[in-house]
């Protein structure tokens, strides 16, 4: 009897967890930012974990499986939402670098040539042509400033 | 019925896994890679369990926690490399734009 009130819990927890994260799975891949995306897998995806290791929990018959998927739970619960804010605040970076450092931004707000736009969207992709992060996130700011230029 | 939910597990970490993937390989930006990688090597996790209950053996929850160990030391490695990276090329981005600026306007 218990056992089977056991299987049906772990069955449960262990569908949900799977449906958790194919929910996870399909907003990194339809989300069309990449803080949105940061933020559909880090949410679902902490989600799916716990609920994974609870029917492992209810699964399992012995007690060293219990002590290793408590283990794994206060892990993951204490290292994906810290990865998730670091990986978070790269995203940031990378996008708009001029926006998150202020003791670089500031001579950027004293120079008239960056405060005209044209003079930055000739800048950008030139600089970027050095690295190839810089060069993508240069024609998406290009692009998102002056609307007319193609969108590749 | 267990044996149910194994295989629900597994087959969607192996799905999981293929929808990573392809966001490894289309992902525009750096942080949306090391993103599908931290989701990827959570279904890692996943399939690791589904194989420790599938087979009744205690060895796979160990695989899963180095995985999990090793996800997290990954992903915060190559969260410092692209803050780092996006700093100095705004540095380069300065250097372009003083040079350009001197050179252009005597």
């Amino acid at each position: 009897m218990t056992e089977t009130v056991l299987g049906v819990v772990a069955l449960v927890f262990l569908v949900l967890g799977t449906v958790s994260l194919l929910i996870a799975a399909w907003g990194v891949l339809a989300l069309p930012d990449a803080l949105a995306r940061q933020h559909a897998a880090t949410k679902a995806g902490t989600l799916a974990a716990a609920l994974i290791t609870l029917g492992a929990m209810a699964a399992a018959v012995d007690a060293g499986s219990w002590v290793r998927l408590v283990v794994i739970l206060l892990f993951l619960f204490a290292t994906l939402p810290v990865s998730s804010h670091m990986l978070a605040r790269a995203a940031l970076q990378e996008q708009n670098p001029d926006a998150s450092s202020p003791d670089a931004s500031s001579p950027d707000a004293s120079n008239p040539d960056a405060s005209n736009p044209d003079a930055s969207n000739d800048d950008v992709p030139l600089a970027g042509g050095e690295s190839s992060p810089n060069a993508r996130t240069g024609t998406r700011s290009a692009a998102r400033s002056s609307p007319p230029t193609s969108m590749s | 019925m267990i044996e149910f939910g194994t295989l629900v597990l597994g087959i969607g970490a192996i799905v999981v896994a293929a929808l990573g993937v392809i966001r490894i390989v289309k992902g525009p930006t750096s942080a949306d890679r090391v993103l599908a990688l931290d989701l990827f090597l959570t279904a890692a996790v996943a399939l690791a369990i589904a194989a420790a209950i599938g087979t009744g053996r205690t060895v796979f929850l160990d695989v899963a926690i180095g995985l999990a160990l090793l996800g997290f030391v990954g992903t915060i490695g190559w969260a410092r490399l692209i803050d780092r990276a996006a700093q100095r090329g705004q540095q380069a981005d300065d250097a372009t734009d003083d040079a350009a600026s001197k050179g252009g306007r005597p």
